[in-house]
């Protein structure tokens, strides 16, 4: 992979690690760049055991990190756990995320306070920590088109993605003078198990697959490989940016 | 480290993250209280009141053994008529009498 970095001796974090995006994220780094890959997981041990086992066939080092975002408290012992198992980091891939599918009118105090928490203020509690850990490095966080764009039923989660973006500007501004770039990957509908949770599930996939000009959803493959090329060399000029990868969706 | 707790407590602790969760008022929460049914909860509150409840408690539900433990192979219509306090309450006793 010409855009891909290639000395394997890269640290990596990568948050909602053991599945989907993450997981394919993850055996990515793993396959190309990375001696050791942290995986942040919520609650899916035997999904994460599958990712750990990918990562070791290619011959990389996988920590399992199991952690509820939603808390500082966790966020605190994660990191701990992560100081006792490496020293340093040079990449952090936020991919953690969580949602309801419900019009934003009916969204109740508690599943905003989740929603936003574990989406937009779980990135901000890492980046804190991943900073001091990393002397220089990148960090990418994953953002998805209903951060720009209304979907249906995607008012619980839009406003998080949306802050989230406005986070990743903010962090490129206030750590690129230390040596650390933060960017995203807004990617579209990407084929997971989350959006087959989407109200009318198989109506809204062929409607999405009607209407990109690529005429499929995307793969957590897909996305992996642009958070890939923000992660080499070859990105070493953007800042702040989140890349919009989508098959072409967002053009019509 | 082997949390103990009575009936009462887990019940009080369940109870207070569920009226958190769910604005409704602790007072009218039984152990025969429905979440989805009598008190309006849906997916996403379930994992609310799941991870308060592991905060509260020091320990992680696995919520797949969770439904397990209502009976097998249930509808999710079942499940929703078979999720009470009382089975949370069961659920998490079991858990935490099985901790080391």
């Amino acid at each position: 992979m010409m855009n891909e970095p290639k000395s394997k001796n890269l640290v990596a974090l990568v948050t909602g690690g053991s599945r989907g995006i993450g997981r394919a994220i993850a055996e990515r780094l793993a396959a190309t760049c990375a001696e050791t890959v942290i995986v942040n997981y919520l609650q899916n041990d035997a999904e994460a055991e599958k990712t750990s086992k990918l990562i070791a066939a290619q011959n990389a080092r996988c920590v399992l990190a199991k952690a509820n975002l939603l808390y500082p408290e966790e966020i605190d012992k994660l990191f701990e756990q992560i100081k006792a198992s490496v020293d340093h980091l040079d990449a952090f891939v936020h991919g953690a995320a969580l949602g309801t599918f419900k019009p934003l009118l009916t969204i109740k105090p508690n599943q905003w306070d989740l929603t936003m928490n574990i989406n937009a203020r779980a990135f901000l509690l890492c980046v804190q920590k991943v900073a001091p850990l990393m002397p220089a490095g990148k960090i990418v966080a994953l953002s998805s088109l209903g951060s720009q764009r209304v979907v249906p039923n995607y008012g619980a989660m839009g406003p998080t993605k949306s802050a989230l973006e406005a986070m990743i500007k903010y962090l490129a501004v206030e750590l690129a003078p230390v040596g650390i770039q933060v960017n995203g990957v807004s990617g579209g509908f990407i084929q997971t198990d989350s959006i087959t949770k989407f109200p009318e599930a198989e109506k809204f996939i062929e409607e999405v697959r009607r209407r990109t000009p690529a005429q499929r959803l995307g793969a957590p493959d897909d996305i992996a490989g642009v958070v890939m090329f923000l992660l080499s060399p070859a990105a070493s000029w953007i800042y702040g940016q989140t890349i919009v990868a989508d098959g072409g969706l967002s053009l019509l | 480290m082997k949390i103990k707790l009575t009936e009462d407590e887990i019940f009080a602790t369940i109870a207070a993250g569920v009226a958190e969760a769910l604005r409704v008022d602790a007072a009218k929460i039984s152990m025969a209280s429905r979440l989805f049914l009598d008190l309006g909860a849906e997916s996403i509150d379930i994992l609310d009141i799941r991870f308060r409840i592991e905060h509260a408690l020091g320990f992680k539900i696995d919520q797949a053994a969770l439904i397990r433990s209502l009976g097998e192979g249930l509808s999710a219509g079942q499940i929703q008529e078979q999720l009470t306090l009382g089975s949370l309450v069961a659920y998490v006793r079991q858990q935490l009498q099985q901790q080391p």
